[in-house]
């Protein structure tokens, strides 16, 4: 078995990968940062109250900027890279993970809207390695980081594997179809593949309600069962990416899988 | 230090847990959340999205007339390589998002529309549609926010919302939101 730290370098690198694809998106996108685009500072302004001072109001627009973004994900890469590069559990790695994930809340303060889970198990997974690694952990703590990430990812699964199953929508199998019917997650080729396929759009929603509910049993099974949810997961997370545009979850996901190894072995 | 942690991400668990359940108590812990770090993982259930939304706008013209209705493009056809790399995705899912805000005022607290106009999310749609080029001579914008239904559509297109007619800044004044509507 690896030690805690090996498990913990994986699920770093894997999270990097991830988290460099999605830095580098937004770079690509980084004029609907403008005070016209989607992402734009002045209505993400409009949640915090107004500054009396026109200087503290004037820090804000700055703040707000698509400039100020562009520097926090430069910021983002440069923090990152140290993170790889320094000593696992070192000052040095504590610091830059120090700085990344300061500059992951504030950039999840600058956007209001368009967050998914990616974002989110990303933003989990690295506040937990910046928590439970460095020159102040001990085994324990290593531990219980390990533990957290691997019950964050069963929760995922077995919640959204839940709510789907009380949906009568995913039950009936229409859902998979309809998702696949549009434009923003969906492809044409696969809507017409399955539109006549009643049966297997039953199918395929049952096997991805049943899976991801019972996804936490990963933690208990033996062998070769625990990999088995795994390795469908992989293969799930890759499908969404290729019908459904969904890149970012399958590095945000996966990044997670070294933690449930191990906690796995721990129990069995 | 290292018990801080531990009971730091033992208390982040808990309330994981409690952020999957629809509690009305905890929408107003969630609205607190500027980090972003309460995570909600029920994707797409239990009401999975299975349409489309597209932002409109047209423009009022001084002598009264009204121009065509054009979409705002945010939903680009996706590339083979989107499996791969994706950045289009996060403007689509920001209106996704926003149309969600929206949808919930008008229906479950049955909002005013001048409370709508209100929201971030109308704002939002509004900052975006006002800083589109204008047709010649226009002084008012007005945007819509559309629902389609896939690619082989069961069901007409749907109206969600309609804004009132916003006047835009004069050209060459800047572009500060005028939210007076006619």
């Amino acid at each position: 078995m690896h030690s805690m730290l090996q498990v913990y370098e994986l699920v770093l690198l894997v999270s990097a990968v991830g988290l460099t694809i999605s830095t580098l998106e937004f770079w690509a996108i980084v004029p609907t940062f403008s005070p016209a685009g989607v992402h734009s500072g002045t209505i993400t302004r409009l949640r915090f109250r107004a500054p009396r001072s026109s200087r503290l109001d004037s820090l804000m627009d700055r703040l707000f900027s698509e400039q100020a973004v562009r520097a926090l994900l430069i910021l983002r890469l440069m923090a990152l890279g140290l993170a790889l590069l320094a000593p696992l559990g070192s000052a040095l790695f504590s610091a830059a993970m120090t700085l990344l994930v300061l500059n992951i809340l504030a950039f999840n303060v600058r956007r209001l809207l368009g967050d998914d889970g990616s974002d989110q198990m990303t933003a989990i997974v690295l506040i937990t390695v910046w928590l439970c690694v460095g020159p102040h952990s001990t085994a324990f703590i290593q531990l219980i980081g390990l533990w957290f990430i691997a019950l964050q990812a069963c929760l995922s699964y077995a919640s959204a594997g839940i709510a789907k199953l009380i949906s009568p929508e995913w039950r009936s199998g229409r859902a998979i179809f309809g998702i696949f019917n549009t434009t923003t997650y969906g492809h044409e080729w696969a809507a017409k593949f399955l539109r006549e396929r009643p049966g297997l759009q039953k199918f395929l929603a049952w096997q991805v309600i049943v899976v991801e509910s019972l996804f936490p049993l990963c933690l208990v099974l033996p062998e070769p069962w625990g990999w088995a949810f795994l390795g469908w997961g992989a293969l799930f997370h890759l499908q969404c990416a290729a019908i459904m545009g969904l890149n970012s979850f399958f590095w945000a996901f996966t990044a997670t899988y070294p933690a449930i190894v191990y906690v796995s072995a721990t129990v069995g | 230090m290292n018990a801080i942690i531990a009971v730091v991400l033992a208390a982040w668990f808990v309330v994981s847990i409690l952020s999957q359940f629809s509690f009305k108590w905890f929408e107003r812990v969630r609205h607190r959340d500027v980090f972003g770090l309460l995570p909600l993982w029920t994707f797409f259930a239990p009401n999975p999205g299975q349409s489309d939304y597209h932002l409109v706008c047209r423009d009022k013209l001084a002598d009264g007339r009204l121009s065509q209705w054009r979409e705002v493009e945010l939903n680009e056809p996706r590339k083979w390589y989107s499996l791969l790399w994706n950045p289009e995705k996060r403007g689509k899912k920001v209106l996704v998002d926003a149309v969600q805000v929206l949808a919930e005022l008008v229906t479950t607290s049955g909002a005013q529309k001048s409370a709508l106009m209100l929201s971030t999310p109308y704002l939002l749609a509004l900052n975006v549609v006002s800083h589109l080029e204008r047709e010649q001579g226009a002084t008012h914008r007005q945007f819509a926010i559309v629902e389609t239904f896939g690619f082989t559509p069961s069901s007409e297109m749907e109206v969600l919302l309609v804004s009132g007619f916003h006047a835009l800044p004069r050209e060459g004044v800047g572009n500060a939101l005028h939210a007076s509507s006619l």
